[in-house]
C-alpha cells in the first residue's frame, strides 16, 4: 500500500527551491575573498556538493507524502493506543509495543518506496561532521543577540 | 556590528561581505518563500555566528529547517520545497535512484531534472557590490552530473530484497498512471493532425514572404482547387456597418474553422485555410456557399485598403 499524501495542496502547485552553488574562485578573483571563513564553518564540501542535478519531481512525490516523526509525534502515538486500550494509560512505549523514541525522523515514500530521513544521513549528505558546531534556535538566544546589537 | 546597532536595518544597508554571507544563508542554506529584504531571527542568528567564524551545526539546521517547511506545508502555509538538490543528493547516496533506474523510472524526463544558478562574480556585480565582473574561463559551470557514492551511507529505507522493492514500484506505477521511461513514444509532443488554429506561417519568417503568403491566398481562394469542407459547418453572421478588411476575412476564417468540429476537418496538405475547403458545390449548403462568395470578392477591396 502505497503511503498516502499529508499535504492537501496540490502537487503542481508546489515549488522546488534549487541551492546555488557557489563559484569561491570567481569571487576571489572578483575581490571576495571568503576561503578562510567557508574553512573555518568547513562548508566547503557541502558547497561543492550543491553543484549536481535535482531531481524536481521525485523532490515533490516526496514532499507531499511527508511527515515529521518527533517527541510531539510520539506523544501523540502514544495517546492514540491508550485510546485504543485504556488500559495502556502510564506504561512505557515498551509496555505499549511501540518502538521507541531516538530522534526526530522524516518518513515518506519516493515512487512507492518509503523512506526515513534522519540527521546523520543528512550529515553524511552535506560531508559535515553530524556533533560538532552552534546550534540554537530559541527565542532567549535572539533577544540576547539583538539586546547586544547584532 | 553586522546591522550597525540597528535591528530594523535592511539587508541593502548592510555591508558587502555580509549582503554575500546573507545570499549564501537564503539561497544555499535556508531558502526562504518571500522576499530576501527583512532577515528573520533565525537568519541574523546564523549569519551572526557565520560572519564570526564560529562553527555552526549545520546538519542541525538543515533538518530543523525541513521539518518546520514540513509542517508548514502540512498546514497549507507553505508552497516552497526548500533543499531541492541537497534531497535530490540523498536520494542519489541512499541508492534510492540506482533502484528506480533498474525500474525503469529513471529518465530526465520522469524525474525533471535542473540545477541551480552559480553565485560567482557576476552576482557580486548584480548586487552592485563590484563596478565590473571579470569573466575566466576557470569560472564553475552548472553540471549535472551525478556525484560518486559515499561508503557507509546510512540506509534510507530498511526493504532490502529487489522483487519487494520492484513491486512496490510496480504499486506506484499502476496507481499514479506514470509513463516507464521505456514506453515513452520517440514524439511524444507532436500530434498527428493540427485541428485547430491559425494557419502555419512561412519557415523563413520574412516580410517578403508574408507578401507573397498574403497573394497565394488570394489566389487559391479564387481557385476552384478546394476540398473537403464538413456541410455542416457553421458561419458567423457579419454585423452591419462592419468593413470587409483583409484582417476581419482572416479573423473570421479562423473563427469558422475554430467552430468547425475538429473530428470531421481532415487537413491534407500545407495548413492553409483553403485546405479545409470543398470545391464540390453541390455538397455545400446556402450559408457555406455565400461565405466563399464573400472570401473570393474581399481581398480586391482590401488590397485597396492595405497598402
Amino acid at each position: 500500500m502505497i503511503k498516502p499524501k499529508t499535504m492537501a495542496i496540490p502537487f503542481e502547485l508546489f515549488e522546488v527551491q534549487v541551492e546555488s552553488p557557489v563559484d569561491f574562485e570567481s569571487l576571489k578573483r572578483n575581490r571576495m575573498n571568503l576561503d578562510e571563513l567557508m574553512a573555518a564553518q568547513q562548508m566547503v564540501p557541502y558547497f561543492n556538493m550543491l553543484n549536481g542535478p535535482t531531481y524536481v519531481n521525485l523532490v515533490k512525490d516526496f514532499w507531499v507524502r511527508a511527515e515529521v516523526y518527533d517527541l510531539d509525534a510520539a506523544k501523540v502515538e502514544e495517546l492514540q493506543a491508550v485510546s485504543k486500550d485504556p488500559s495502556l494509560r502510564g506504561m512505557s512505549r515498551k509496555e505499549m509495543i511501540l518502538e521507541p523514541f531516538r530522534q526526530t525522523e522524516i518518513r515518506s515514500a519516493v515512487m512507492g518506496i518509503p523512506i526515513t530521513i534522519i540527521e546523520e544521513v543528512i550529515a553524511k549528505a552535506c560531508r559535515v561532521a553530524p556533533t560538532t558546531g552552534f546550534f540554537g534556535m530559541s527565542a532567549e538566544i535572539i533577544h540576547c543577540l539583538t539586546a547586544s546589537n547584532l | 556590528m553586522i546591522l550597525k546597532g540597528n535591528s530594523a536595518t535592511k539587508l541593502v544597508d548592510i555591508d558587502g561581505h555580509h549582503r554575500m554571507l546573507m545570499k549564501f544563508m537564503t539561497e544555499c542554506i535556508f531558502q526562504k518563500g518571500g522576499g530576501s529584504d527583512q532577515p528573520s531571527g533565525d537568519h541574523k542568528l546564523v549569519l551572526y555566528f557565520l560572519s564570526v567564524c564560529d562553527k555552526i551545526n549545520l546538519p542541525k539546521y538543515l533538518m530543523h529547517h525541513l521539518c518546520w517547511a514540513i509542517k508548514e506545508g502540512i498546514r497549507g502555509k507553505r508552497k516552497q520545497i526548500p533543499c531541492g538538490r541537497l534531497l535530490s543528493e540523498i536520494f542519489t547516496q541512499g541508492k534510492l535512484l540506482e533502484t528506480l533506474r533498474r525500474n525503469k523510472l529513471a529518465s530526465d524526463k520522469t524525474l525533471k531534472t535542473t540545477t541551480g544558478k552559480i553565485i560567482n562574480g557576476k552576482t557580486l556585480q548584480n548586487m552592485k557590490i563590484i563596478k565590473k565582473f571579470y569573466p575566466n574561463e576557470k569560472d564553475l559551470k552548472e553540471s549535472t552530473i551525478q556525484t560518486e557514492l559515499i561508503r557507509d551511507f546510512p540506509p534510507l529505507y530498511k526493504e532490502r530484497n529487489p522483487e519487494v522493492l520492484a513491486a512496490l514500484i510496480a504499486g506506484y506505477v499502476k496507481e499514479s498512471g506514470i509513463i516507464l521511461d521505456d514506453e515513452t513514444p520517440d514524439v511524444p509532443d507532436e500530434a498527428p493532425l493540427r485541428i485547430r488554429g491559425k494557419r502555419a506561417k512561412p519557415d523563413d519568417g520574412s516580410e517578403a514572404a508574408g507578401v507573397q503568403t498574403k497573394k497565394s491566398k488570394k489566389d487559391k481562394s479564387e481557385s476552384s482547387n478546394l476540398e473537403n469542407i464538413p456541410a455542416s459547418a457553421p458561419k458567423r453572421k457579419r454585423g452591419k456597418g462592419e468593413s470587409s478588411t483583409t484582417e476581419d476575412v482572416e479573423a473570421q476564417e479562423a473563427d469558422d474553422f475554430e467552430q468547425v468540429d475538429p473530428e470531421n476537418v481532415i487537413e491534407i496538405n500545407s495548413g492553409t485555410s483553403s485546405s479545409f475547403i470543398s470545391s464540390d458545390s453541390s455538397e455545400l449548403d446556402d450559408s457555406t456557399l455565400s461565405l466563399i462568395r464573400k472570401i473570393t470578392k474581399t481581398p480586391q477591396k482590401a488590397t485597396k485598403s492595405v497598402p
